[in-house]
């Protein structure tokens, strides 16, 4: 399912003293099978656009299709302006059916563990897929099947879930959206406040769910996540989309990383060292220090 | 910018001692509680005070977008107020100002609604005044000044001043939360506005439940913070802010004195203004 933006802009509190654009002139396409890295300063609105993808913040003005569900506020305009009348109208219209677009879409959001509420784990996490329509047998099957996937031992399943540890309450609240099945997995800055141990089991169990066939949109303010894992960078800056591109291109890019205050990933850096060493590396064949180790190795021979 | 939130100007009214706005607000109340002799009277000194809120209004730069915006519900309330007068007063005596169908309405109905109207505009009015000219520290710093003497029947008004100006401290931020669990829980398909009333119900707990637990979190770090720097809720508090009575608050208070003065005089004469000026209005009884 590919999600296609044309023109969004967002603005919060509109007509307040506090007004704030946060998205501005946004278009781009998240591909069918994509794996999209949202970057960019605190601030820059990488928050807002990702509650866009399912509707959970709908935009002041511009055009969403999600799949075939289609959020139409693309300006009108009537003599040269915008034509408020007709997009006053336009806004009133309800939204039909928007839980169909949230079974697609799962937004995982930063610091889940605050949407615990059952008794037990178990039905914390069979809570999502029973309100789209599952029956309580098939519910538990994916729930189990999401709790295994998190790491969660069955030991868990019937603790509550206010015992468990900030890493833990996070695993299950993951868990919550794994069991939606959603074609589209979107995380905003899922890794924050993990042990790097957790860490790592999350971005492999991330990249398996990926290979799997699940798009993955992620937030993060981690450099070698994006290197490593991305497909895709978009980079925020106050609201507008300065590049979207292969990971490698945004790297290369000095100034902007400059300006947007971005580390390059260590293994570049490392690498830049080497290459002004003098030693041939092509830039493009490294994600990670495995693949750093194959391309030196590549480079003696 | 919803009803009654403190705004950041610096007008005059902001920067009055907040002890003197409290007062004011309540010397306001009960103007518009005092019986001025007829109902027209009545309407008049009302009419007065409400003019007089207005006035204040457009100093303190309240807004009156907002108020107005929760004026809009009172629409219903005047056709409830109607309709329980015209099936229930029996004060429907009088002349009768005109009939529809059967149903005779009287003079006394319509001044009786006009003026509980009124009064309930100037109270939102004057409300709207205080809450968005006044900070919520200075209210309670306010309150806590006017309990004082129950300190010394051993009641700990500091304790209590400090619960209330910590729990006005956490409306935007629990509001924030909400907010933010609703979002995570539509994720999860739950929706708010439709099901049946099961289903409501059990969507209703997936907010509350989750702002509970996270309310209790963060009072507990709360707690631990205030401790960590040595707060101590028995030993005797000094202010950050020290106020000042000034020349303006003087004068604010010479000001406030004369209104109520104005209004208490002529609650106790009740001065029919419109019989010695010889106007005929409709009899009320
Ligand atoms: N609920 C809100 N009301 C008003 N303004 C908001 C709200 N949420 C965000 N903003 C503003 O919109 C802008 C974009 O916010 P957003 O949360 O999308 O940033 P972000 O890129 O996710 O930042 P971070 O990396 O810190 O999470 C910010 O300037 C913020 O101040
Ligand atoms: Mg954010």
């Amino acid at each position: 399912m590919s999600i296609k933006f044309e023109k969004v802009n967002y603005t919060y509190d509109i007509g307040l003293p506090s007004e704030k654009v946060a998205l501005r002139d946004i278009s781009h396409i998240f591909s069918d099978h994509c794996f999209t890295a949202l970057i960019g300063k605190t601030g820059s609105g990488k928050s807002t656009l990702l509650q866009h993808l399912n509707a959970l913040i709908l935009p002041t003005s511009g055009k969403i299709s999600i799949g075939s569900y289609i959020i139409d506020f693309s300006l009108e305009y009537k003599d040269g302006k915008v034509d408020e009348r007709k997009m006053k109208r336009k806004r009133k219209k309800k939204l039909k059916d928007i839980k169909s677009l949230r079974k697609k879409v799962g937004i995982v959001f930063q610091f889940p563990e605050y949407q615990l509420f059952e008794e037990t784990v178990l039905k914390d996490v069979m809570f999502g897929p029973k309100n789209f329509g599952k029956s309580e047998e098939e519910a538990k099957k994916v729930s189990y099947e999401a709790l295994k996937q998190v790491d969660l031992d069955s030991s868990y399943y019937e603790r509550s879930p206010f015992e468990l540890s900030g890493g833990e309450k996070r695993r299950v609240a993951i868990a919550g959206i794994l069991a939606l099945e959603p074609d589209v997995l979107v995380l905003d800055e899922p890794t924050v406040g993990l042990d790097a141990d957790g860490e790592k089991n999350f971005l492999n169990l991330i990249k398996d769910i990926y290979s799997r066939g699940t798009s993955i949109i992620l937030s993060t303010h981690n450099m070698d996540l994006v290197l490593k894992y991305a497909e895709n960078a978009l980079l925020l800056e106050d609201g507008k989309i300065v590049l979207a591109d292969r990971p490698h291109v945004l790297f290369k890019n000095e100034e902007l990383l400059k300006r947007s205050v971005l580390r390059k990933p260590k293994v570049l850096e490392f690498a830049d060292e080497l290459i002004k060493k003098g030693l041939p590396l092509n830039v493009e064949n490294i994600f990670d220090i495995p693949s750093l180790a194959k391309e030196i190795d590549r480079c003696k021979r | 910018m919803t009803f009654g939130k403190y705004n950041n100007y610096t007008t005059i009214i902001h920067r009055l001692d907040s002890r003197i706005k409290l007062i004011a607000l309540i010397s306001f109340f009960v103007i518009l509680f005092l019986p001025y002799g007829t109902g027209y009277m009545n309407l008049v000194f009302y009419g007065i005070a409400l003019i007089l809120l207005f006035i204040l209004s457009i100093i303190s730069k309240a807004s009156f977008i907002s108020l107005f915006r929760s004026l809009k519900g009172i629409w219903v309330m005047v056709l409830f107020l109607l309709i329980i007068s015209l099936l229930f007063a029996n004060s429907n005596s009088g002349d009768i100002a005109f009939s529809i169908y059967e149903l005779d309405i009287y003079y006394s109905t319509i001044i009786n609604v006009s003026f509980v109207l009124l009064r309930l505009i100037a109270i939102l009015t004057a409300s709207n005044i205080f809450s968005s000219t006044t900070k919520p520290m200075d209210m309670t710093y306010a309150l806590e000044w006017f309990f004082y003497p129950l300190k010394l029947i051993k009641i700990p008004i500091h304790k209590f001043a400090m619960a209330i100006s910590l729990a006005l401290r956490f409306v935007p931020t629990i509001t924030m939360e909400c907010q933010r669990v609703i979002k995570a829980q539509a994720s999860r398909g739950v929706d708010y506005n439709q099901g049946r009333l099961k289903e409501k119900f059990k969507a209703l707990t997936s907010m509350i439940i989750p702002l509970f637990i996270s309310s209790f979190m963060k009072s507990g770090e709360l707690a631990d913070a205030m401790e960590a720097r040595g707060y101590d809720p028995d030993s005797k508090r000094t202010r950050y802010k020290v106020y000042h009575f000034g020349l303006k608050d003087v004068i604010a208070i010479l000001i406030l004195v004369i209104i109520l003065a104005f209004f208490i005089t002529a609650c106790c004469f009740k001065f029919d203004l419109f019989s010695y000026l010889g106007v005929d209005l409709p009899k009320l009884s």
